[in-house]
């Protein structure tokens, strides 16, 4: 019951300048118009469309973290509009009222928009009320119109805005319909009537919003009305099903089959094979190779292999539709030095920086290869579909179905989101931990993506390793992970302490996602990765250049042989799988692929599972680390490292004498 | 970091923990474990400290059981499709009770309930919210009769 709102005092003295303002068109040159709202009721959209520029929307309450501001031309006039976080209400509880409450008095002159959903009127109201009291001039935008009228509510605008003294516009966001009224009716903006019979000198923010909700109720009475149809719309039908007890399970497993057949076998099969051997291997490597020997020649001959690439629809994991083969004869990047000649010391610079770029390690033919033929396709599909989702607004369903699991692991059903999307980048979802209340939460979380989550660029390796595994080795390999989430997430809880926060989620309408919104998504969400993504592969393949090239490589590798040979019994040479595996899991994984299905397959199922394991557990990447030490401090992150990597070859070591011991009875 | 809000023990003041007094100006700064209530002064420890994180893992709560009234039911009790007014929202936090009210669940309401089962989830309004089943099991309710759909 602490934590007023700003006290009124000196407000009011300045209010009718405020007024004035906003009414005159002629006033100052640069001003400004902030949107607020609940959350989810398309702010961002709107925002959009009235500045042409995009920030990420999504049917998920809660999406717009930061404050984005753009200018555009209204009436002739510059403005500034500024898009906020969606609130229920604001009282500074949350970082997001906090944020928008500052925004707010920062720009004391502002025209507010407060945005709100049609068909929840009630909300929005209560949330104008709350505004009313700051002063500002304001339009009410009743957005997405059209769910209202589907539903059979009737909303009487004019009366609406009689009553609470503002312009009051209808649109609907997706389709950009309204957005001229609402231009049109920004210099009409006016502050809130005062409303009598509110106490405002209530005991604390919950009686005051009783207070206010009453008020609310009052005004309902007189604009709303709703007669309901006698059909519920499909998409009504279908969300009721996506939490149904026993549905609702159907639908999680239907929605993961086609999450896994799109992005587990379409994109890390389909796409991955022809970016990879079609467009790398066949075309552009070749390519490189000798494009860098004609810059930089010396006396050498690349091997030159047949390389073969078959285009196929994937069925089943087993099964799939081949559609063409092309055989190909190229150059690769192994080579022979012509025999009998001396390297001149400028021939041997040639060579250096030929290996640096297309040797075995290099950074054109692996790196990028690397990053674009087999991660790019992967993350590509995957943020496809993690958008679809998002839009469709299933998350919020799919966190009620989970909320009892993750309930024993200290953590609620909104976790499910970062836990997601961590499927797709553990770094991007760490940074998403931001959306959990407490610290608990957010601690829990981003140790549970740290340790056991796959990202989608190892996920996808780690398919095409499950299926040198038989059925068996594949459901032990899962079993595995998801009982170490949940043990590890339990005892992370446990020791960390302090109380989950409430589990209240609102259940945003299941909605046809936008094809346009999602590859916009998509491409966002892309390029923030690709940026992060590239620089750290080329890094990371230098480096192994570097050891390779100073001998080094080999000396650690025999500094880790009681680790990797003794304790896990995998050959020395996984050694390296390993130590790039600090830097990037999904590239360790590479390697064990590679020493699993290459030319000459040096691991027993056995050791694959093995090798598996120990990678899965890996701490996804170096960005991880840094994003890790960013959100929580660099002790925190420091100490999940210490015990994530011992954690991983403990129980990698463990599943290899566990499965001698079983193949031994 | 989102604000740690603490109640007074002795006078139920509800405030915010950085808004404690004497973390502002006082010698032992950090060190000091004890929290002073911006009202009433009283002192106290903010979590009572554990023995030991052991003992933190196998600690296990407790429910209390509460007798209720004859016609008074908790939403929990309810079953999907069934509707009841709100009288109140039982024990929790002014938090909770606050994030319960801004969705427009307050004492008066009617709520229908969606389902129970895995999380119950009612209508207030036009919002769906779901809800723990420990939230579920505080908010008390008077039983509705159902709404009669128009032929």
């Amino acid at each position: 019951m602490m934590k007023f709102l700003r006290p009124d005092e000196g407000r009011a003295d300045h209010a009718p300048a405020e007024g004035s303002a906003g009414a005159s068109a002629g006033a100052p040159a640069q001003a400004t118009t902030i949107l607020v709202g609940n959350p989810n009721v398309g702010k961002s959209l709107l925002f959009k469309n009235l500045t042409s520029r995009y920030v990420t929307v999504s049917n998920i309450p809660g999406t717009t973290v930061e404050i984005v501001r753009a200018r555009a031309n209204f009436n002739g006039r510059q403005i500034e509009i500024v898009d906020t976080p969606g609130i229920n209400d604001l009282t500074p509880r949350s970082d997001d009222a906090r944020v928008t409450r500052q925004v707010l008095d920062e720009h004391a002159d502002a025209t507010v928009v407060q945005v709100a959903d049609a068909k929840n009127l009630r909300r929005a109201l209560l949330l104008t009320l709350q505004l009313a009291e700051l002063r500002h001039p304001t339009v009410l935008v009743l957005n997405m119109f059209d769910e209202l009228e589907e539903r059979g509510g009737k909303i009487d605008i004019d009366r609406l805005s009689a009553l609470l003294g503002v312009p009051v516009v209808a649109t609907v966001a997706p389709a950009n319909r309204g957005t001229a009224e609402l231009v049109r009716a920004l210099p009409a903006a006016r502050p809130l009537r005062e409303f009598s019979g509110v106490d405002t000198e209530a005991r604390s923010d919950y009686e005051r919003n009783r207070a206010l909700l009453a008020k609310v109720h009052e005004m309902l009475a007189e604009t709303y009305s709703v007669v309901q149809p006698p059909h519920p719309a499909f998409g009504i039908r279908l969300g009721f099903w996506a939490m149904h007890p026993l549905r609702g399970i159907g639908f999680l497993a239907l929605v993961l089959l086609a999450v896994f057949w799109f992005v587990g076998l379409f994109g890390a099969g389909t796409l991955v094979d022809f970016l990879e051997m079609g467009v790398f291997q066949q075309r552009l490597n070749p390519g490189i190779m000798w494009l860098t020997d004609a810059v930089l020649p010396f006396p050498h001959e690349h091997v030159v292999a047949p390389v073969s690439y078959e285009m196929s629809i994937p069925l089943s994991p087993a099964h799939d539709v081949g559609v063409a083969t092309i055989d190909r004869i190229v150059s690769t990047e192994a080579y022979t030095l012509t025999p009998g000649v001396e390297l001149s010391w400028w021939q041997a610079i040639t060579r250096f920086i030929h290996d640096f770029l297309v040797g075995e390690y290099g950074a054109l033919t692996m790196a990028l290869s690397y990053a674009l033929a087999i991660v790019l396709p992967i993350v590509t599909t995957f943020f496809f579909v993690f958008g679809i989702l998002e839009d469709s607004g299933y998350f919020p369903r799919m966190a009620i179905m989970v909320n009892r699991v993750f309930r024993f692991m200290g953590l609620n059903g909104k976790a499910v989101l970062p836990m997601i999307l961590g499927l797709g980048c553990d770094t991007m979802a760490t940074m998403t931990t931001r959306i959990l209340e407490t610290r608990k939460e957010r601690l829990v979380t981003t140790m549970l993506l740290a340790l056991a989550i796959p990202c989608s660029a190892q996920l996808g390796v780690l398919l095409a390793l499950m299926a040198t595994l038989s059925p068996v080795g594949a459901l032990v390999w899962m079993g595995l992970v998801l009982g170490v989430i949940v043990l590890v997430g339990w005892l992370t809880a446990r020791i960390i302490g302090g109380e989950a926060s409430d589990f209240i989620l609102e259940i945003p309408p299941m909605r046809r996602p936008q094809l346009s919104n999602v590859l916009i998504k998509t491409t966002s969400r892309l390029n923030w990765y690709l940026k992060e993504v590239i620089p750290l592969f080329v890094v990371g393949t230098a480096l192994l250049f570097l050891l390779d090239w100073l001998r080094i490589l080999g000396g650690i590798g025999r500094l880790m042989q009681p680790l990797v040979s003794g304790w896990l019994g995998l050959p020395q040479e996984m050694a390296n799988a390993f130590l790039v595996g600090f830097m990037r899991r999904d590239f360790g994984a590479v390697y064990i692929l590679d020493a699993a299905t290459g030319p000459v397959p040096v691991l027993s199922t056995h050791q694959i599972l093995v090798a598996m394991v120990t990678i899965t557990l890996f701490m996804p990447c170096f960005a991880n680390f840094l994003m890790i030490a960013k959100e929580h401090g660099l002790k925190v992150a420091w100490r999940m490292a210490g015990f994530i990597f011992p954690f991983a070859f403990f129980v990698g070591g463990a599943v290899n004498f566990i499965g001698r011991w079983l193949s031994n009875i | 970091m989102a604000v740690e809000y603490l109640s007074c023990p002795f006078c139920g003041f509800e405030f915010a923990k950085e808004d404690t007094l004497c973390r502002h100006g006082c010698p032992l700064g950090s060190m000091c474990q004890l929290i002073r209530c911006p009202s009433c002064q009283y002192e106290f420890a903010d979590k009572p400290p554990a023995v030991s994180w052991l003992s933190g893992l196998f600690r296990r709560r407790q429910r209390p059981a509460v007798e209720l009234p004859e016609n008074v039911l908790t939403v929990r009790d309810l079953r999907g499709g069934e509707r009841g007014r709100v009288l109140c929202l039982g024990a929790g936090t002014a938090t909770r009770h606050n994030n319960l009210a801004v969705f427009g669940l307050v004492p008066g309401a009617e709520v229908e309930v969606v389902q129970q089962r895995p999380a119950p989830v009612v209508r207030v309004g036009e919002t769906e919210l779901a809800l723990d089943a420990a939230i579920a099991r505080e908010i008390m309710v008077e039983r509705l009769e159902p709404e009669r759909a128009p032929a």
